[in-house]
């Protein structure tokens, strides 16, 4: 059965080149456009791994992160920041928040899915 | 004696033409064998030549696939390339929209400034101006990319393409 992946980003055009290629890598991808959107997908089904931008408007990631750590079906889930931000208070915000990943954009497809792949094995 | 003796040639006679009969029909059958033979050797020879045939059909096309499979893949890893060029490039279109919504609203910050400045001015009849240092000091506690930082103090920031990128927790 193919693993469940929450992919957040409020660029339209980042979120379709992901959601086919993670599709194509045999993954379901959900959609959410922000943070808050992202709040309302979170209905108690597994999900396997969260990836989020981190500046988004309505609600940010790491905001969302945090909310999402608070409900017990997302508590162990892995979590991956996209981010343009390359400041150390940020980063050190989000590893407070058990985020297991920092990428800074822009990053390769692969780069993602090999940190994807290594996220959900773990 | 005499009748048995008659009787004796005629059972030969029936012999010979029996042995005549029976060595007719084996060289009838030895013919008819041979021509089978023949038959059996032709058709096994043009059963093996149609098999070469066909092995020559499919392993010709079996090559071409094999090419048709390389092309493939070939273009399948330049699609990825260029898929991932695209992605990329839309990531710094991503950060340049980024930069410049911050710059708007900065600068419609700084237009509602001027004006509260003007209205003062009008009402106090004191002139005021707009503390540069400090607005620009305010201004670059939004930055959030370091090349917004480097280009804050007027040097030309280059937007660094081979970043590690990734940092585990």
């Amino acid at each position: 059965m193919a693993k469940t992946i929450l992919f957040v980003e409020d660029s339209a055009s980042v979120r379709q080149v992901m959601n086919s290629t993670l599709t194509r890598e045999g993954y379901d991808v959900i959609l959410a456009c922000d943070g808050q959107d992202a709040l309302t997908r979170l209905d108690g089904s597994k999900i396997y791994l969260i990836i989020s931008d981190v500046n988004m408007p309505n609600m940010d990631g790491l905001t969302f992160v945090k909310s999402a750590k608070q409900m017990p079906a997302y508590k162990s889930t892995p979590i991956i920041m996209l981010t343009t931000e390359t400041q150390e208070v940020k980063m050190n915000e989000g590893k407070a928040a058990d985020v297991k990943a920092w990428i800074v954009k822009p990053f390769q497809p692969a780069q993602l899915l090999a940190a994807d792949s290594q996220l959900i094995q773990a | 004696m005499r009748k048995l003796s008659r009787s004796s040639g005629d059972v030969g006679k029936k012999i010979t033409e029996t042995i005549e009969a029976v060595s007719e029909a084996i060289e009838d059958t030895l013919v008819v064998s041979r021509k089978f033979a023949r038959q059996d050797e032709e058709t096994l020879g043009n059963a093996e030549r149609i098999i070469d045939s066909v092995l020559r059909r499919f392993s010709r096309a079996a090559s071409g696939l094999t090419e048709s499979e390389e092309l493939l893949r070939t273009e399948n890893n330049a699609i990825n390339y260029e898929i991932s060029d695209v992605f990329v490039a839309l990531q710094f279109q991503d950060r340049v929209s980024q930069i410049l919504a911050l710059v708007c609203d900065d600068l419609n910050k700084l237009e509602q400034h001027l004006n509260e400045l003007k209205s003062q001015q009008a009402d106090e009849g004191s002139s005021r101006s707009v503390n540069v240092e400090q607005w620009l000091e305010e201004l670059s506690k939004t930055y959030t990319m370091e090349e917004q930082l480097t280009a804050h103090d007027g040097t030309k920031a280059e937007i660094k393409t081979d970043q590690p990128g990734i940092t585990f927790f």
